[in-house]
C-alpha cells in the first residue's frame, strides 16, 4: 500500500508538473521598464528626454549639437575642426581628413557620413506615446516641445546634408512600408520643420525651473531664425531647384522669429556682451568655464553646452595648440581697417593697412581679428609663451600651414587640463547670430533700413568700438564681380568674422551657392624675403617646409601646395558637390532609396 | 527507500591590481621605448632629484602597477541537495531530487590617487588616476531545480532486454546585483561609500528565467548484439512568448555490435570488437543571444524593453543624469533553435585490443536560427531578431590508438586524433546578401578581399594600370600595393559588396580550423616514463586586421624591428610590407598577400617522470612516489607572420596574453 500510495503521488506530481503550463514560465521583467508599463508621469517624460540630449550630443554620429563636440571627438567633430571644410583656413591634419576632403571635392562614397536615424525614432516613439501621460497638457506639453526642437533640427541637418530625406513622423516597425520607399522632396521635408520649430516655439516653456541647460522658447526661436534664414537663401540661389518663389516666405518667417527675441517677447532682453574692452569682449564668450553668468536675460548667450570633469569633458585647447592647421588669407584679409580718420574700410580699399611685413597686418584692423587670430604682441597674454610666431611647417611648436593661428577658443588654462578633461563651456546660440540673421534676411528681402542695421549690426561694432556699417557701402573690389548689392557684401563679411570657427561658413557657402570658392588656392600670410629668412633664422638655419607663391607682385604661404589638397587636385562640381553621398550600404536594404544627384549609388 | 543530502560550500576571492585606464599589454605596447617608467635622477639635473623614485605618466603601466590599488572579488556559493530514493520493486526505480543553489558575489573596485606621476615637463600630476572612486557591486543568485524520474527495466528468455525511463524537471534562475559608487575619496586607505565628498552613484538590476521539461526514454538490446535507444524531449522556457513556448525533441539510435554475429566469428582472432553505429537527434537551444541585445533584453525578448543610462555625451546638469532608451523592437514570435544531427560511426578494436579506432561521420543541421534581419537605417533601431536561418554543419572525425609492449618492460602508446568540419549557411531569409553579414549559401568563416599583384614600380606602373582612387583618393607610387582587376572594369572596387556585386573582391580564405589533430604519445620503462601530447590544425587561413601587424599604422604603437627591414624602399624593393604610409589604410586592405597561414602544430604537454619501485616506497610508510619533469608548450611551427600565435589569432592577435611556455618539476607523494 506504502509503494503504491508513494507511486501515485509521484505520478501525480508528474502530470500536474508536465502537462500544465502554469505561470512558472510566465515572468515578467524584474526591474525594467517596458512600453507597456511606462509613460506615466512627467517626470518619466522628463528622463525619456534626457536621451534625446545625450544622443544628439554624441558627436560622432549627430553633429548639429556639436561646439567643442563630446570628449574624444573633439578632434575631428568640433566645430573648430569642421571649419577646415570651409574657406576659413588650412589643415594638415589627418583628424580632419574628412573635412578637408569635402573642402576639397576629393570626398567619395567611402566618405560618405551621416545617415543615422535613431535619434528620429526616439523623437517619434515619444510624440507617439506621451499623451498616455495623466497630467495637464502644458506640463505634458514642455516635453513634447523638447522632442518637436530636437526633430526640427534633425531633419534641417538631413537636408542640409543630403538635399533629400526620407519623412517620417511616427514610430516605425520592422514591417512598415516607409522603409522602403523613395525619399520625401526638400520642400515637403521642410513644411515639416517649420512646423515642428513652431510646435516646439509654442510649447517649450520660457525657463525650466532648476535646469538653465534645457533648450526653451527662444532657443526655438533662434534655432527658426537660422532654419529660415538657410532655406530661404538656399531656395533664392539655388534657382536649379525651382523653388524660388517660396524664398521669400522663408526670409519673413526668419525676420519675425529674429524679430521676436530682438524685442524681447518671452521675457529675455538680449544683449550683446561688453564690459567696455573690445580687445578682450568676443574672446571672452569662448573661454569661460562658466556660461551660466552670461545666459539669459539681458545677457548674449541664449543657449549653452556644459562641460565639467569628472562629466563631459572635452579637448578643444589642447589639440588647437597641437594641430598643424589655422586661419586662411582670405579669412583674415577680410577683416576691415581702421583708417586714420576713424571709419573702417576693407583692406583694399583702405589706405592704412600695410602687410609688407608680418607684424603689420595686425595694425588698425577690427578688433575681432586680434580675439580671432594670433597677433604675435599678444603671444604672452594668450598663449602664455614667448618663442615668437609666426611658426610653420619645418620649424617645431605649434606649427600652422597658413602662419595664422585660430585662438579664439584658446584658453591657456584650459588646455592645461589634460585629455580630454577641458571644461570650458560652448555658446550655441547667442543674440549676435540672431542679429545678423535678421540683417541679412531683411537685406535679402530688399526691406531693409538703417535703423534695421542700427538694431542689428551696430550692437556687434560697438561691442569692438568699430563705426557702424551705413546703407550704401562702398564696394570692396575683391567681391566686386559677384554681381550682388555692396550692403549684402558687407553684411555676409560681418557674418564671416563675427561667427568665425562657429561652424556656420561651409553652410553659408552652401546656401549662397559659392562653393566654387571652395576650390581656389589657399593662401597663407604674405610672407616676404626679409620675413622668411627671419623664420629660418629662427629655426637654426634649417631649411622650411612650406612653398611661396607670387600673386600681383607679393609672396604668400601656399598652404596646400604639393600636398593632396594643392589646387590642382581641388574641384567643386556644382552638379554635386553642393550635396553629401548617401552610404552605398544603404541601396542593397532599400532599392527604392535614390542617391544624391550627381553622385553613384555604387563604387 | 535512500535519503540523500548534498552539502556544499564554495569561497574563492580574487585580488587584482585595478586598471587605470589600458590593460597591461595595451598600456606596455603604448608606452615610450626611449624612456623607463621611472625617474632615477640624472646628475645633468639636480633641480629633478626631488623627483627620484616619480613615474613618468605617458601610458606606461609601472606607476599603476608599483603604487595603484586593488579590485577584489569574494564569492560565496551554497548548494543543498536533498534526493530521495526508492525501489518499489526489483527492477523499478525513483528518484527525486531538489537542488537549491546560491552563489553571492562581493565586488570591489577601488581606484585611488596616485600622486607620483610626472608629465614630459617634470610638472607633478595624477595621470590616469585623477578621478578616484570607490565601487561595491553586490550579487545575489538563487537557483532552484527539482528532478523527477523513475526507470524500469525487464528482461524477455534472457535475449531481450527493456529498460523505460520516465521524467520531469523544472529550474528557476533569479539573479540580482546593486552597485554603489562614491567619487573623490576622503582616504585611499579606508575605502567606504560613506567616507567621500565626490559623486554617488547607485544602480541595481535584476532578472530571472525558468525552464521545464519532460523526457522519456527506452533502451532494446537483444543479446548484447543490437542495441536500440530512442528519446523524446518536451522543453519550455520562460524566454519565449506563449505561443511559442515549448518544443519536441526526440532522437533515436541504433547500434550492431557486428563482432557478435555468428556469420563474424571468423575474424575474431584478430578482430575483438567491430561495432556500427547511426543516430539521429534533436536538441534544442533557448540561451540564443543577439548582437543587437542589451541589458535584459536577452531574458525577455518578447517583452518591449526601454533600457536606460546615465548620460554620456552632453550634460544636463553638474553630474550625470539618468535617462530611458526608446522600447527595443520586439518579435512577434520567437522559439527555441532545434539542432538535428545525423551521425554514422564505426569502432574496431583489433589484435587483442592493442589497435583501437573509431570513425564518425556527421550532418548537423541547426534550424530556427537567430538572425536579425538588415533593415534600412530608417528603422532608427535595429531590426527584432527571427528564427530565420539554417546552418549546415558537416564533418568527420577519427581517433587511433595504437599500445603494445616491447619485451616485458617497455609500454607504448600512441594516439592519434584527427577531425575536421566546415560549416555552412543554407537558408536565411530576407537580408541584402552582404558579403559582410549572412547569406544562404555562405561558409562560416569566409574571408573577403582583393588579390594582389604586388607593389607599383614606377609612377608609369601607376598610371598604366586601373586605377584605384575608389580605395584612396591621394597619390599612388612606387612601393604602393597594385590590386587585381578582377571584374576587368578598369578600377578597383568593392561594388556594392554584396554577393551580386563584389567588384574585385573574391573570397581569399576561411578562418575556420580545419584538419585539427592530435598526437599523444606514451612510453613507460621500468618506472620511467614519458609522455608527448602535439596539437595543431592543418589549415586555417586569418586575416590580421589589427592595427600591431601594420608598420606606422598608429603613432601610438611602438615600431617592430621587422617594420624596419622588411618594408618597401628604392633600396629593398622586394620587401614584405609595402612602402610606410602613416596612418593610412590603402594599403592595408583585405587581400591575398597578407593573409597568413594560420595552420600550427605545437608540443602542447612533454613529461618525462620516474615513478619510484613500490617495494622501496613501502619501506617508507607510502604508497606511491613520482617525480617528474614537465613542459607546457615547449615548442611551436607556424607559417604566421609577425609576433602573433596561431592557437589565439581569434582575438586581434597582439593585444592579448601570449601563451606561456612553463617548465615544471615535481613530486607526487600519496600516503
Amino acid at each position: 500500500m506504502k509503494i503504491v500510495n508513494n507511486i501515485s503521488l509521484i505520478i501525480t506530481a508528474l502530470i500536474i508538473g508536465f502537462g500544465c503550463n502554469d505561470g512558472f514560465l510566465d515572468r515578467e521583467p524584474i526591474m525594467d521598464v517596458t512600453n507597456n508599463n511606462y509613460w506615466k508621469t512627467t517626470a518619466e517624460l522628463e528622463l525619456y528626454n534626457n536621451g534625446i540630449y545625450d544622443l544628439s550630443g554624441n558627436n560622432s554620429t549627430y553633429l548639429f549639437l556639436t561646439g567643442f563636440a563630446n570628449g574624444s571627438n573633439s578632434p575631428t567633430y568640433s566645430n573648430m575642426a569642421m571649419e577646415y571644410r570651409s574657406d576659413n583656413g588650412a589643415s594638415n591634419e589627418g583628424t580632419h581628413n574628412l573635412w578637408r576632403n569635402i573642402a576639397a571635392g576629393l570626398n567619395t562614397t567611402s566618405d560618405a557620413y551621416g545617415w543615422n536615424w535613431t535619434l528620429l525614432r526616439r523623437c517619434n516613439v515619444f510624440l507617439d506615446n506621451y499623451s498616455k501621460v495623466d497630467a495637464s497638457d502644458d506640463q505634458k506639453n514642455q516635453y513634447a516641445g523638447e522632442a518637436y526642437f530636437f526633430r526640427a533640427w534633425f531633419y534641417m541637418d538631413k537636408i542640409q546634408q543630403f538635399g533629400k530625406a526620407p519623412l517620417v513622423t511616427k514610430s516605425l516597425t520592422e514591417e512598415s512600408e516607409e522603409l522602403y520607399e523613395k525619399q520625401a522632396s526638400r520642400a515637403d521635408v521642410m513644411v515639416q520643420v517649420l512646423s515642428d520649430i513652431n510646435k516646439a516655439i509654442d510649447y517649450l516653456p520660457n525657463s525650466w525651473s532648476g535646469s538653465t541647460l534645457r533648450v526653451t522658447k527662444d532657443v526655438a526661436l533662434a534655432l527658426k531664425s537660422r532654419i529660415c534664414l538657410f532655406e530661404g537663401t538656399y531656395r533664392k540661389y539655388h534657382t536649379e531647384l525651382g523653388l524660388q518663389s517660396t524664398a521669400n516666405d522663408w526670409l519673413s518667417e526668419c525676420v519675425s522669429a529674429s524679430q521676436d527675441l530682438m524685442n524681447g517677447k518671452n521675457g529675455n532682453n538680449y544683449v550683446i556682451y561688453s564690459s567696455g574692452n573690445p580687445d578682450s569682449d568676443l574672446r571672452a564668450l569662448f573661454i569661460q568655464p562658466d556660461l551660466s553668468s552670461f545666459y539669459g536675460n539681458g545677457k548674449e548667450v541664449i543657449f549653452y553646452r556644459q562641460y565639467a570633469y569628472p562629466g563631459v569633458a572635452h579637448r578643444q585647447s589642447g589639440y588647437i595648440f597641437a594641430q598643424t592647421a589655422g586661419p586662411s588669407r582670405d579669412f583674415v584679409e577680410d577683416f576691415l581697417c581702421v583708417e586714420s580718420d576713424g571709419s573702417a574700410k576693407p583692406v583694399r580699399l583702405s589706405s592704412t593697412y600695410k602687410d609688407d611685413t608680418y607684424l603689420e597686418q595686425f595694425d588698425n584692423r577690427d578688433p575681432r581679428l586680434g580675439q580671432t587670430v594670433l597677433d604675435p604682441r599678444r603671444e604672452m597674454e594668450i598663449l602664455k609663451t614667448q618663442i615668437g610666431y609666426p611658426r610653420v611647417p619645418g620649424m617645431t611648436g605649434w606649427m600652422s600651414p597658413t602662419g595664422y593661428y585660430y585662438i579664439r577658443s584658446y584658453e591657456y588654462d584650459d588646455a592645461q587640463r589634460g585629455n580630454p578633461q577641458e571644461i570650458n563651456d560652448y555658446p550655441l546660440f547667442r543674440y549676435a547670430e540672431v542679429l545678423l540673421n535678421y540683417a541679412e534676411a531683411k537685406a535679402e528681402l530688399g526691406t531693409i533700413t538703417q535703423a534695421d542695421l542700427d538694431a542689428s549690426i551696430k550692437p556687434l561694432r560697438d561691442r569692438v568700438n568699430m563705426p557702424k556699417l551705413e546703407l550704401n557701402p562702398s564696394m570692396d573690389p575683391k567681391y566686386a564681380d559677384e554681381g550682388l548689392p555692396s550692403l549684402l557684401i558687407e553684411i555676409r563679411r560681418e557674418r564671416r568674422i563675427e561667427l568665425a570657427y562657429e561652424n556656420f561658413r561651409y553652410y553659408d557657402l552652401m546656401r549662397w551657392k559659392q562653393g566654387t570658392k571652395l576650390s581656389k588656392r589657399i593662401l597663407g600670410t604674405r610672407l616676404e624675403d626679409a620675413d622668411y629668412n627671419a623664420l629660418v633664422q629662427q629655426n637654426n638655419g634649417k631649411a622650411l617646409s612650406i612653398t611661396r607663391i607670387t600673386v600681383d607682385g607679393k609672396k604668400y604661404i601656399d598652404a596646400y601646395a604639393g600636398t593632396n589638397y594643392a589646387v590642382e587636385k581641388r574641384t567643386f562640381d556644382e552638379s554635386k558637390n553642393y550635396l553629401l553621398p548617401i552610404p552605398i550600404s544603404e541601396f542593397a536594404k532599400n532599392p527604392n532609396l535614390e542617391q544624391t544627384e550627381g553622385w553613384p549609388k555604387s563604387e | 527507500m535512500t535519503l540523500g543530502l548534498k552539502i556544499s560550500y564554495n569561497t574563492k576571492t580574487y585580488d587584482q591590481q585595478h586598471t587605470y585606464k589600458d590593460n597591461l599589454y595595451h598600456a606596455i605596447v603604448f608606452s615610450s621605448p626611449t624612456r623607463g617608467g621611472e625617474w632615477g635622477g640624472d646628475p645633468d639635473y639636480p633641480q629633478y632629484d626631488k623627483y627620484v623614485g616619480y613615474f613618468f605618466e605617458d601610458q606606461s603601466p609601472l606607476g599603476y602597477l608599483t603604487e595603484g590599488s586593488r579590485d577584489k572579488i569574494k564569492a560565496n556559493e551554497v548548494v543543498l541537495s536533498p534526493s530521495l530514493d526508492l525501489r518499489p520493486l526489483k527492477n523499478w526505480n525513483i528518484h527525486l531530487d531538489f537542488t537549491y543553489n546560491r552563489l553571492s558575489e562581493n565586488t570591489t573596485t577601488l581606484a585611488t590617487k596616485i600622486d607620483k606621476f610626472l608629465t614630459n615637463k617634470f610638472i607633478e600630476t595624477y595621470g590616469n588616476s585623477t578621478s578616484d572612486f570607490y565601487q561595491v557591486d553586490k550579487s545575489d543568485q538563487e537557483y532552484m531545480s527539482f528532478n523527477a524520474f523513475t526507470d524500469y527495466s525487464f528482461s524477455l528468455n534472457e535475449k531481450h532486454n527493456f529498460k523505460a525511463l520516465l521524467g520531469f524537471n523544472q529550474e528557476v534562475t533569479k539573479y540580482g546585483i546593486t552597485s554603489g559608487k562614491l567619487e573623490t575619496l576622503l582616504s585611499g586607505d579606508i575605502p567606504s561609500l560613506s567616507l567621500g565628498t565626490g559623486t554617488k552613484t547607485v544602480s541595481s538590476n535584476a532578472y530571472d528565467w525558468a525552464l521545464r521539461g519532460g523526457f522519456f526514454r527506452l533502451n532494446y538490446d537483444f543479446e548484447g548484439k543490437y542495441l536500440l535507444e530512442g528519446n523524446l524531449r518536451y522543453d519550455g522556457t520562460s524566454r519565449f512568448p506563449k505561443d511559442d513556448r515549448f518544443v519536441l525533441l526526440p532522437s533515436f539510435s541504433i547500434g550492431w555490435r557486428v563482432s557478435e554475429e555468428n556469420f563474424m566469428k571468423f575474424t575474431k582472432p584478430l578482430f575483438d570488437n567491430i561495432k556500427l553505429r547511426a543516430s539521429y537527434g534533436n536538441l534544442g537551444n533557448q540561451l540564443l543571444t543577439s548582437s543587437s541585445w542589451s541589458g535584459n533584453t536577452k531574458y525577455y525578448p518578447y517583452i518591449p524593453l526601454m533600457s536606460n543610462g546615465l548620460t554620456s555625451n552632453y550634460m544636463l546638469s553638474s553630474s550625470a543624469v539618468a535617462y530611458v532608451d526608446p522600447y527595443a523592437l520586439t518579435p512577434a514570435s520567437l522559439t527555441w533553435e532545434k539542432v538535428s544531427t545525423i551521425n554514422g560511426g564505426l569502432d574496431l578494436t583489433l589484435l587483442n585490443n592493442r589497435f583501437d579506432f573509431s570513425f564518425d561521420i556527421y550532418n548537423r543541421t541547426t534550424k530556427d536560427m537567430l538572425f536579425s534581419q538588415d533593415v534600412p537605417s530608417l528603422l532608427g533601431a535595429s531590426a527584432p531578431v527571427k528564427n530565420s536561418g539554417e546552418l549546415q554543419t558537416k564533418g568527420w572525425e577519427i581517433t587511433a590508438s595504437w599500445n603494445d609492449k616491447i619485451g616485458d618492460d617497455f609500454n607504448y602508446r600512441i594516439g592519434l586524433s584527427l577531425f575536421d568540419s566546415q560549416a555552412k549557411i543554407t537558408k536565411f531569409e530576407g537580408g541584402n546578401r552582404s558579403i559582410s553579414g549572412y547569406y544562404e549559401g555562405k561558409e562560416i568563416g569566409e574571408i573577403w578581399g582583393f588579390e594582389t599583384v604586388g607593389f607599383f614600380t614606377s609612377a608609369e606602373d601607376v598610371a598604366n594600370s586601373p586605377s584605384q582612387s575608389a580605395i584612396n583618393s591621394g597619390t599612388w607610387t612606387a612601393g604602393d600595393i597594385k590590386y587585381a582587376d578582377l571584374d576587368k572594369s578598369g578600377s578597383i572596387t568593392k561594388g556594392a559588396s554584396t554577393v551580386e556585386d563584389h567588384g574585385d573582391l573574391k573570397v581569399i580564405g576561411n578562418t575556420t580550423p580545419r584538419y585539427n589533430f592530435g598526437i599523444n604519445l606514451n612510453g613507460n620503462y621500468k618506472g620511467f616514463y614519458t609522455t608527448l601530447f602535439f596539437q595543431g590544425v592543418g589549415k586555417r587561413d586569418f586575416w590580421p586586421s589589427a592595427q600591431a601587424f601594420w608598420p606606422v599604422s598608429t603613432q601610438y604603437f611602438n615600431t617592430q624591428k621587422w617594420f624596419i627591414t622588411d618594408s618597401w624602399s628604392e633600396t629593398n624593393t622586394d620587401a614584405y610590407f609595402p612602402i610606410p604610409r602613416a596612418r593610412n589604410t590603402k594599403n592595408q586592405q583585405s587581400q591575398t598577400k597578407y593573409l597568413q597561414d594560420a595552420s600550427y602544430i605545437r608540443l602542447k604537454n612533454f613529461t618525462v617522470g620516474y615513478v619510484l619501485p613500490s617495494n622501496i616506497v613501502k619501506k617508507v610508510k607510502l604508497s606511491n612516489v613520482n617525480l617528474y619533469f614537465s613542459a607546457e608548450n615547449m615548442w611551436e611551427h607556424s607559417g604566421v607572420k609577425g609576433a602573433y600565435d596561431p592557437e589565439g589569432m581569434a582575438n586581434a592577435g597582439a593585444m592579448y596574453y601570449p601563451l606561456e611556455r612553463t617548465y615544471s618539476i615535481g613530486i607526487d607523494l600519496t600516503f
